[in-house]
């Protein structure tokens, strides 16, 4: 089935007069990164989980207002899921498959690499509000400016976070995936 | 006058040339003026076109010559004609005969001091010696005209002012713009050195030098032998075949020349010897015949050691066919999701 490609033709509306910033009809906030950071590093993990959820619930909810999030395949639903992303100016979303495993990739963000696991709760809520689906996003690899997110199950990141932090390089923690599951 | 009679005068006038030369030289003589008038004009009589120029003697004439009256600017002529100026005395006269005739033309006489009147007797005397044909009345009028390339026009001044003055006029008039000439460029021309330019020249007195001009010059009429005339070649008359090889169409050639030369070589009876039928003589002082070789002692001839080199090969034992060798991780070709959440559902389902 032919997804409709993503327009973002009057996405986004100043009213100056009014003072109000409308993405898709819905009101949002213009925030500098370094502040939101700030906000994000006094905050715990946990709000800064809820703040992220949040965010990427909105923008779930534009991407399924778009299309069949169910039935779109994958480049069409990261069109539009990734095109939202990049109206709130959070950079460039991407794609990789590892064999089974979904890897989201993400060049360009303001927010660096302390924004990764903010980026990574907002895919969480985006994903929930389109697919219905719970998933956890663990920041798998870094370098300057791509950051590489794989998505599992809330299990399965247990056992990710687990072997990054004994210091499994992300190819092998992706092969163990795949080995504990065949 | 007969042919004799022409050849008496002439030895007469040869004996009086020669008579006079051993006398001694007389400058400025008066000149002879037969019939002085007013309008007296020089006295020169045309000669035939192969009058020669010559001193006229300062002697009388002969009593053999035919004296010429020149009265009224007439001359009667009588061959052989022969001119004679009258400003200078005649000095010398070599050899005169019928084909030199002493001419004495306008130009020389009006550069010659104007004549002197005087009582004497003529020193000199015009003698005509033209042909019959040419003794006639002879115009001095148009005689009297300068030729155009010698004479300059003379300049009507009465002083010597007026005629610079004129002179000048005529300079302004004719004015010739000064030109610089454009200096040389390029290599100019060495010169040889003072040594050659002061080179004393040749001498012929040295010997064999005539004889080597001699011999530059050919051979003489001794040294050619006589000329044998060849017979012509009674055989008969040898055409050429096959015009010789050339590239290219020749012009003028018909069209059976050319489908002749488009025709497929014959094959010559003699075939071309190979080229390494026979090695190339060395150019040396000493060339050895190639039909008498040297002799050259033989020299033992050692066989060959057959000796087989062969590498020791260690060769890897085989491999069980029970081992597998390579290990390969799934790659899960089998697997590619049409949908996001296939694919998602994918990735959750890892870990378990």
């Amino acid at each position: 089935m032919a997804q409709p490609g993503f327009d973002p033709s009057h996405s986004v509306k100043f009213d100056a007069s009014r003072g109000a910033v409308e993405i898709e009809g819905g009101a949002c906030l213009l925030v500098p990164p370094a502040a939101l950071l700030a906000l994000c590093r006094g905050a715990g993990d946990e709000a800064k989980r809820d703040f992220g959820r949040t965010l990427g619930t909105e923008l779930g909810r534009q991407v399924s207002t778009r299309l069949r999030a169910s039935e779109a395949s994958v480049e069409s639903l990261l069109e539009h899921l990734g095109g939202s992303l990049a109206l709130v100016g959070l950079g460039s979303l991407g794609v990789e498959r590892w064999g089974r495993a979904l890897v989201l990739t993400l060049r360009g963000s303001p927010l660096g690499r302390d924004g990764d696991a903010l980026v990574a709760s907002i895919l969480e809520g985006a994903l929930q509000r389109a697919l219905a689906r719970d998933t956890s996003i663990v920041p798998l690899s870094r370098d300057s400016d791509r950051a590489r997110l794989l998505v599992v199950s809330p299990a399965a990141a247990q056992k990710v976070r687990a072997w990054l932090a004994e210091g499994v390089a992300w190819g092998d923690v992706l092969a163990r995936l795949h080995e504990r599951s065949a | 006058m007969s042919a004799r009679d022409k050849v008496t005068f002439l030895e007469s006038l040869l004996e009086r040339v020669r008579r006079n030369s051993a006398q001694p030289r007389q400058r400025a003589a008066p000149v002879a003026q037969s019939a002085p008038t007013p309008q007296a004009s020089p006295e020169v009589v045309e000669a035939p076109p192969r009058a020669v120029a010559a001193e006229p003697p300062a002697v009388p004439p002969p009593p053999e010559t035919s004296k010429v009256e020149v009265p009224a600017r007439h001359v009667v002529a009588t061959p052989p004609v022969t001119e004679i100026a009258v400003e200078e005395p005649i000095e010398v006269v070599e050899e005169l005969d019928e084909a030199e005739i002493v001419d004495i033309t306008l130009e020389d006489e009006e550069e010659a001091p104007p004549p002197a009147p005087t009582a004497a007797p003529p020193k000199a005397e015009l003698v005509a010696a033209a042909p019959p044909k040419k003794a006639s009345d002879i115009d001095f009028e148009e005689d009297d005209r300068p030729p155009s390339s010698s004479r300059r026009p003379k300049l009507a001044a009465s002083s010597l002012d007026e005629a610079l003055a004129g002179a000048a006029q005529l300079d302004d008039e004719h004015e010739v713009p000064i030109k610089t000439p454009p200096p040389e460029s390029g290599p100019q021309e060495a010169l040889p050195p003072p040594q050659v330019l002061q080179q004393p020249p040749l001498e012929l007195d040295e010997p064999g030098m005539e004889a080597e001009l001699a011999r530059a010059a050919g051979p003489a009429p001794e040294q050619v032998g006589n000329t044998i005339e060849l017979e012509e070649p009674a055989g008969p008359a040898l055409e050429l075949d096959s015009p010789p090889a050339e590239s290219g169409p020749h012009r003028g050639r018909s069209a059976d020349g050319l489908e002749a030369e488009l025709s497929p070589p014959k094959p010559t009876s003699v075939p071309a010897p190979p080229i390494e039928s026979e090695p190339a003589p060395e150019l040396t002082s000493a060339v050895v015949p190639v039909s008498s070789p040297i002799s050259v002692p033989a020299e033992p001839v050692i066989p060959p050691i057959s000796v087989t080199v062969e590498p020791e090969v260690i060769q890897r034992p085989p491999l069980r066919a029970e081992v597998s060798v390579p290990t390969f991780v799934r790659a899960h070709r089998e697997f590619s999701p049409s949908t996001f959440i296939e694919l998602l559902d994918a990735s959750l389902s890892l870990g378990k």
